[in-house]
């Protein structure tokens, strides 16, 4: 604590004022300053960055078949087996495989940056991992599978045949990736 | 870092912070669910689906700007695996003996689908703040002026 000039000029004047010799030397040290010392000047700069990334994924999957027409099956009794299961790492379902984000922003800027980002899950996994073998997909085979279905047009002067197959997988639905870039500067002078 | 002024009063000081935060979400889905449909040609006598417990499940990884905020399975998400919460709804095996007569059908349809436990949404944030302080004290040169580096009371 600085003395006040009030003391300092009852030590020097020789007031009756007690002064303490602490006070005294803060006296002397302050003769040539005059007083403290104000703040000056100050400056402040900020900067603040955010990057963020987001990415959703479908878990759903489906597969649909449907036919319309005269249909038959050549190598079988007339009957179609849907539905097989699928024991192999070629055909499976994506499910428990690694799920992936990865965003990258550089070179940003007041101008904007560069943006970078991919998203994945692996459809290396077998559904419930190693110990269950419930995967069942549409049937592929050539023998009383769909691609074994013929359909055969009508006779008449106009037939309507069709079939469609229809899957829909597992993968990423959205992917955002975001980055903000603020600064400030404060300057701040004191004239005097 | 403070510089002292010779008469022990400090005259300029500097500050750099630095300061860094992250996060992330994950959100997954735990069970999951199938669904059968067809328009009557599937002949099918047997369960339609076979909830089965999940023995390991993978990892997550979330990388933004080189930096990777998660790398590896979830602690929740590994606590249902090890207490045995973590499950599949799945079709059932016995769904290969179903079969569809198609004998005079003219129209058939069929379709399988639903959702798989799995991996929905991932997401990081990455945030950084700079700050740099400085600021200093100042004496002017005019006696008459305060505060001064000079005073006209001791000046001769």
């Amino acid at each position: 604590m600085f003395p006040s000039n009030a003391d300092c000029q009852a030590r020097t004047t020789g007031l009756k004022k007690i002064v303490s010799p602490a006070l005294a030397a803060l006296c002397l040290s302050s003769a040539s300053l005059g007083r403290p010392a104000l703040a000056g000047p100050t400056l402040e700069s900020t900067e603040n960055s955010a990057i963020g990334a987001q990415a959703t994924f479908n878990n759903s999957w489906a597969q649909t078949f449907e036919a319309k027409g005269n249909m038959s099956i050549e190598h079988a009794s007339g009957v179609l087996i849907p539905f097989q299961q699928v024991t192999t790492t070629s055909a499976v379902l994506p499910n428990s495989g690694l799920a992936e984000l990865v965003a990258t922003v550089s070179n940003l800027s007041s101008e904007g940056g560069n943006v970078q980002a991919s998203a994945s899950i692996n459809p290396g996994a077998l559904v419930g991992g190693t110990n269950t073998p419930n995967n069942i997909v549409l049937s592929a085979s050539s023998v009383n599978g769909l691609p074994a279905l013929q359909i055969t047009p009508g006779t008449g002067d106009s037939s309507v045949i069709g079939a469609s197959i229809i899957g829909t997988n597992i993968g990423t639905d959205t992917l955002q990736v975001t980055g903000s870039l603020g600064s400030s500067v404060v300057n701040t002078l004191t004239a005097f | 870092m403070i510089a002292m002024h010779p008469a022990a009063a400090w005259s300029q000081s500097a500050a750099v912070t630095l300061t860094e935060a992250v996060g992330t979400n994950i959100t997954d889905v735990n069970g999951g669910g199938f669904s059968i449909v067809s328009d009557g040609s599937l002949r099918h006598q047997g369960p339609l689906n076979a909830v089965v417990p999940i023995d390991s499940v993978d990892r997550a990884r979330i990388v933004i700007n080189d930096v990777v905020l998660m790398n590896g399975v979830p602690l929740a998400v590994q606590e249902q695996v090890e207490s045995g919460e973590r499950r599949a709804n799945t079709l059932s095996p016995d769904l290969v003996n179903a079969s569809m007569d198609l004998g005079d059908q003219n129209n058939v349809a069929v379709g399988i689908g639903g959702q798989v436990p799995t991996y929905v949404k991932l997401g990081g944030i990455l945030e950084s703040q700079r700050s740099v302080v400085m600021s200093g004290q100042s004496f002017t040169t005019f006696p008459d002026n305060k505060p001064s580096v000079f005073s006209r009371s001791i000046l001769p």
